[in-house]
């Protein structure tokens, strides 16, 4: 089975690198077009503090993906539910579906509980109650980030739209590319590398593969992490670019707010669910963003109509409507196709 | 694809549908500026102040959309990715419509029948391949829409085809005015001159808005 595990975590790698190439641009493209922060010390902080984010709370949301969602992963669940994210995420883009790389990785284990049920007729085995939780996190997060962003762009407006203003604003959007960046490491590392910390835990993998003793968890968060960033460092600075001079058009206190909402907002869904019962949310980074620029452009044109584009903001909704049955009827394929080849779990 | 680029190629979309109602308008304009053309030909001064009347409501309207087009690119924090393409497609196609309007306020200056059958003869002409021309850029842009990028880039080289013939023909009608200038009064020799130059500028404009289109298109790759 050790060649399923490496297969897995290649999987991991590439899911990784995918979300870092596409991603970064959520955390760091607004700031940087707005003109508030500069792009090498904007990069630098967002790795810095992506990996801490992984390093540090990493384990909030790996938890819900590996041991949440189902009860207990085994390896085929996991490489099962990472073949199903990546096929849904490159499918989609191949559709043109704005897809979450987070609604997908998380309704590939959902695929995969499914699987189990099937199996062995346990409900049990799939928690209902986690579950509920993710969805009601998956609809009210973009929406806390909209109401976040509004009352958050007006309050800064006020504060800090006079000449001494200006310098605040670049020293804040600093802090927030760093928190924003922290929030990202803590939430989307799980999406590549969650599905594994089941498989891992108790194998003493970083014994054997590197000779030192560490936590398997904080190994795969470290691992995920280390492939974002090199995702969005080799290949992220397209969408970067294109999304912070091309599409958004945010002032410097627009992109300091679209930072800030979208930092606290995934930062509270990471933290404290998991604080209140266990489990820290995987919610979409890239909504959280989009819903703050939709609430950034409310609060500046004083108008609902001209800051939400209301078929974007229904078009959004389907494709994660169609994320979920999607991702999760591949996942449950792929696991009775794996278990069919490998011959079941270990 | 990310939302990001998702979304703003969902405001490229809208924003080349409500193109495309501007478009037919200045389609509109052209078959008009053609018509008057013909009028002029057949001796027809109410054809002609028919056409020049739609032409000017056409134009109106045609500036209008533009107007609205580009409001609708200055609104929301999100825009389509090639926003200045799409502005500068606009702009140039409202430059098409101007010339037509252009060359029937200077046809019907001109005298009836002061202009010969040998030198309208070729202003007609020239007019139908701008009219088809226009066409072909309305394909391009319902193409572009939705995405088939090949038949964007063979029609925009279908439209370069029309403008170097509408260049030779300017040739011939020139040929023909200058036979016309050494006989005719200087002010009819002149307005001859500028209805050949102003044809041919409508048709200069139809390439550069291929050449938008052709760009759009490869921006997207």
């Amino acid at each position: 089975m050790e060649y399923l595990l490496i297969l897995g975590l290649a999987l991991a790698a590439l899911y990784a690198w995918g979300i870092g190439a596409n991603d970064m641009a959520n955390i760091i493209a607004t700031p940087i077009g707005g003109g508030a922060i500069k792009r090498k010390l904007a990069v630098q902080l967002y790795v810095t503090f992506l990996v801490l984010g992984a390093l540090l709370q990493g384990h909030m949301v790996m938890k819900t993906l590996g041991k949440g969602v189902v009860k207990q992963l085994d390896l085929v669940g996991a490489v099962a539910s990472s073949l199903a994210a990546i096929t849904w995420v490159y499918l989609a883009s191949l559709l043109g579906l704005p897809v979450s790389t987070s609604l997908s990785a998380t309704s590939g284990v959902i695929g995969v509980g499914l699987a189990y049920v099937v199996e062995t007729g346990d409900w049990g085995l799939l928690n209902l109650g986690v579950i509920n939780k993710i969805i009601v996190s998956w609809v009210a997060s973009p929406i806390l980030s909209m109401i976040t962003a509004m009352w958050l762009y007006l309050l800064l407006r006020r504060f800090l739209s006079t000449s001494r203003g200006e310098r605040a604003v670049r020293a804040l959007t600093a802090i927030a590319v760093a928190w924003d960046g922290y929030s990202f490491g803590t939430n989307d590392v799980a999406n590549a590398t969650g599905v594994y910390i089941a498989v891992v835990g108790g194998t003493a993998l970083a014994q054997r593969v590197l000779g030192v003793n560490i936590n398997e968890t904080l190994l795969l968060a470290l691992y995920g992490a280390v492939f974002i960033a090199l995702g969005g460092a080799v290949m992220g600075w397209r969408v970067v670019n294109t999304v912070g001079y091309k599409i958004t058009r945010l002032d410097p206190i627009g992109g300091l707010t679209e930072a800030l909402s979208s930092a606290l907002i995934v930062w509270f869904f990471t933290t404290i669910p998991y604080m209140i019962f266990g489990y820290g949310i995987p919610i979409s980074t890239t909504y959280a963003s989009v819903a703050a620029v939709f609430g950034i452009g409310i609060a500046k044109f004083r108008s609902l109509q001209r800051g939400v584009n209301v078929k974007v903001a229904l078009l959004i909704v389907l494709s994660w409507i169609l994320t979920l049955p999607v991702a999760a009827t591949l996942g449950l394929l792929y696991y009775f196709t794996l278990t069919y080849l490998v011959g079941g779990a270990p | 694809m990310t939302t990001w680029i998702w979304f703003s190629r969902l405001r490229e979309r809208e924003t080349l549908t409500l193109y495309l109602e501007h478009a037919k308008l200045v389609l509109g304009v052209l078959e008009q500026a053609h018509r008057a053309l013909q009028a002029y030909v057949n001796n027809d001064k109410q054809a002609l102040e028919s056409s020049w009347s739609e032409v000017f409501r056409l134009e109106r309207e045609a500036d209008n959309m533009k107007r609205k087009i580009l409001a609708e690119l200055a609104t929301g924090s999100v825009h389509p990715i090639d926003r200045e393409e799409l502005i500068r497609l606009i702009l140039v196609s409202d430059d098409v419509a101007s010339r037509a309007k252009a060359w029937v306020r200077r046809l019907r200056l001109a005298v009836y029948n002061s202009i010969p059958r040998s030198v309208i003869g070729h202003l007609v002409k020239m007019a139908s391949s701008v009219v088809e021309a226009y066409k072909l850029v309305i394909e391009a842009a319902s193409k572009l829409i939705t995405g088939d990028k090949k038949s964007v880039l063979e029609l925009c080289n279908k439209i370069e085809f029309y403008e170097e013939e509408i260049d030779d023909l300017r040739i011939s009608a020139l040929e023909e005015v200058y036979k016309y200038c050494d006989l005719a009064k200087t002010s009819m020799c002149i307005l001859a001159k500028e209805i050949v130059d102003l044809i041919e500028d409508a048709a200069d404009k139809c390439e550069d808005v291929a050449d938008v289109l052709r760009s759009i298109a490869l921006l997207r790759a």
